[in-house]
């Protein structure tokens, strides 16, 4: 469906089979738990308009949470609030700032008590299509309990919140509060709580779409002027069999973890692409082992999802740990085939890696090309997603009423 | 009276699903229906409370099964030290103990194991799974002043001479969402916040040094957090399998519940670990070899293994 918007999708059976592979969706069973999840809100008519851009297919919500505006605003309140920190010094939105596309510049991300997390935080943008959450863990499904972990976790502690008793008592605290909730959530006698705190934050998460690219103008309107004669070139290359990089990074999220509306079931894809290979045999770097951390599957040993490439300029550096400073650097990894560390602990040959995906086969690149590729992965940083005052911090706004 | 004798039966109907032990479908639809779990319980805790008197008439009786910290011979207590500890006879204090149990029976003369069916009380106990709490914030203890060193629950009437329960969270509710959860389930520190599911056991001990129970130069650190892992599956449909279950099966036999207390040795989950050294668990791993086969699971399968060392009856 969406091969015929973006011509990632064109290059034959390849593409086909990418297409197949890489657009799974959650399955029926899953949507109906997080109806039983979402505090007995039976789906009401909420006038609710996705602002959708061309050729982004709708997104999978939950039956237990349907899209109101009201939970909107009072998802993206609670990002940006502080409250939502043991110690009151960070908000969602401190690892996730809007002019980083939701990211933070770090190679690891910080947390309230000074903690730091093993790897970075994620890019938000297009977060609802994501077919499981953070980096490589299958068992991450649901926004609504993906919260849970930065609010709760204490390995490491991020927002660091002691209990759920004590947030829902801040929230009632709140001049604001008690009313949003009401609105948000009008069938529930006590609105206020953690499940709906959740309930809200992915709502707001879930408006965070980027498809408004100066690449989309060039393609999905004709804009000739929209992005460069290099950028062009370099999305030629981007979608060659010479880089191979679509099977992964295709279609309109520019990854292959995504699901919608209406896409047949399929599998969530992870890759090895041998940024490691600390034995010989294929290991990354305790702790992030990838989803091998989580099934124990010696298979799953450094696989990470594919990230979006949409706003990747933004949002160095790269890699689940950050360690690669710039988009040159990582076409160095790739054109490789895998990354090799001379010196040190993580020492390793990647392009070795036994695990890795078969498609980083590495690659050759003049200057110009390089130059080119980088100029398409420039042209998908989305301006109007990064200033959208939607998405802003709402407390600026209410300093200056 | 037969108006009185229906409300009964109803709130026996209500109690007995909202108590059903492994499977949980009922319950968290009533936690998620009434939007927030305090509220869930103190629900069900009124359900259960006539239960409870409804069970005691109808050949049920109330039990209260009670766990004794130990380190040693010695009774648990934060901010103390205790010698002699592990492979290198390293001083010690608690830092934390902390664990869940679940499934857990009283096994009949004749040898039959009797499902303890445990009352829904708000904060420690709720749908088959109570967590005991040994340490009060106090001295180099790092949890919450609240403890819980017993539960409470009902049986058929007759005689018991035995105990068996398992440190665990059901299947059904380990990899749940915690905010649609019952309290006893919503506590940060038991959570592997990350992989979705609990800490079954909370150990930590601190190496001391000439006394100096409050910091300093010991370098020995004790944490054994043991989990199900290598876990697969959607846990929002409830469907998640893990390779290493992580549960032991403790049965004491010659246990008198309105007499014997069950003895839980923080000390001996260390076994012969150098305390002057990390020893850290976290659910697989070397570091949970020793750990788990005192806590009696078998570190390869993750399955119950035979000469747990850390219960035994007092």
């Amino acid at each position: 469906m969406l091969c015929g918007v973006l011509l990632a999708c064109q290059s034959g059976d390849d593409a086909a089979r990418a297409a197949e592979s890489g657009m799974p969706r959650h399955d029926h069973d899953h949507d109906h738990d997080r109806d039983e999840d979402a505090g007995g809100d039976p789906p009401h008519s909420t006038g609710f308009t996705w602002s959708l851009p061309p050729g982004f297919p709708s997104p999978i919500v939950p039956d237990g949470n349907p899209m109101s505006d009201a939970k909107v605003a009072l998802g993206r309140r609670l990002f940006y609030d502080a409250q939502l920190s043991g110690n009151r010094t960070q908000s969602c939105a401190t690892c996730h700032q809007q002019a980083k596309a939701f990211s933070d510049g770090r190679a690891v991300g910080l947390g309230s008590t000074g903690e730091m997390h093993s790897r970075g935080p994620m890019s938000l943008a297009n977060a609802a299509y994501a077919s499981s959450l953070t980096w490589s863990n299958p068992l991450m499904r649901a926004l609504e309990r993906q919260a849970t972990v930065p609010e709760f976790g204490d390995s490491p502690f991020e927002l660091a919140l002691p209990s759920q008793d004590e947030l829902e008592a801040r929230l009632r605290d709140d001049a604001k509060y008690p009313d949003m909730f009401a609105e948000a959530f009008p069938d529930d006698s006590e609105p206020i709580s953690t499940h709906n705190t959740n309930l809200a934050i992915a709502s707001f998460e879930r408006v965070l779409i980027s498809g408004r690219s100066p690449f989309d103008r060039w393609l999905n309107e004709g804009d000739e002027r929209a992005i460069s004669e290099s950028a062009k070139r370099g999305y030629a290359l981007f979608s060659s069999e010479q880089l191979e990089c679509f099977h992964c990074h295709g279609g309109f999220a520019f990854s292959d973890h995504v699901s919608w509306q209406g896409e047949p079931s399929a599998e969530m894809p992870y890759h090895n692409t041998g940024l490691y290979n600390v034995d010989g045999k294929g290991a990354y770097p305790e702790p992030n082992t990838g989803v091998y951390s989580v099934t124990l599957d010696p298979e799953d040993m450094g696989k990470f999802k594919a990230p979006t490439l949409r706003n990747i300029a933004v949002t160095a550096p790269y890699m689940h740990d950050g360690s690669i400073a710039t988009l040159s650097e990582v076409l160095d990894h790739y054109a490789a085939g895998g990354r090799t560390i001379a010196a040190g602990p993580n020492k390793g040959v990647g392009s070795k890696n036994p695990l890795k995906d078969p498609l980083v086969q590495g690659f050759e690149l003049s200057k110009q090309q390089r130059a080119d590729v980088i100029a398409f992965l420039e042209s998908l940083t989305d301006e109007a997603f990064l200033t959208d005052p939607a998405f802003a911090d709402p407390f600026a706004d209410e300093e200056k009423n | 009276m037969t108006l009185r004798i229906a409300i009964l039966l109803g709130l026996l109907v209500s109690g007995a699903s909202a108590c059903g032990d492994d499977d949980d479908g009922d319950r968290r639809r009533d936690a998620a229906a009434s939007g927030s779990t305090p509220d869930a319980s103190s629900f069900t805790d009124a359900a259960m409370a006539h239960d409870a008197s409804l069970d005691a008439g109808a050949g049920m009786r109330a039990v209260t099964i009670r766990f004794v910290g130990h380190v040693g011979d010695a009774e648990l207590e934060c901010g103390s030290s205790y010698a002699n500890q592990g492979s290198t006879a390293a001083t010690i204090t608690p830092v934390d103990f902390r664990f869940y149990v679940q499934d857990l029976k009283l096994v009949t003369a004749g040898g039959a194991e009797v499902d303890v069916k445990i009352d829904a009380q708000a904060p420690w106990q709720a749908d088959g799974v109570a967590m005991i709490d040994l340490e009060d914030a106090t001295g180099s203890c790092i949890g919450t002043p609240e403890t819980n060193d017993r539960i409470t629950g009902h049986v058929p009437d007759g005689s018991y001479t035995g105990v068996s329960f398992a440190n665990g969270v059901p299947e059904a509710l380990n990899h749940a969402d915690p905010t649609t959860l019952p309290a006893v389930l919503q506590i940060p520190a038991m959570q592997w916040s990350w992989l979705s599911g609990y800490r079954f056991v909370k150990a930590e001990v601190r190496q001391v040094l000439d006394g100096d129970d409050d910091a300093g130069t010991a370098t020995g650190y004790g944490l054994v957090h043991p989990g199900a892992a290598g876990c697969s599956g959607n846990p929002g449909a409830g469907d998640v399998q893990c390779q290493l279950p992580n549960r032991n099966a403790i049965r004491l036999d010659h246990f008198d519940p309105d007499r014997d207390a069950i003895a839980v040795d923080l000390g001996a989950i260390f076994g012969t670990s150098d305390l002057t050294q990390n020893v850290q668990c976290h659910g697989v791993g070397p570091g949970c070899d020793l750990p788990l086969r005192q806590l009696g699971v078998d570190i390869a399968t993750g399955k119950p293994l035979a000469g747990q060392q850390v219960y035994r009856v007092e």
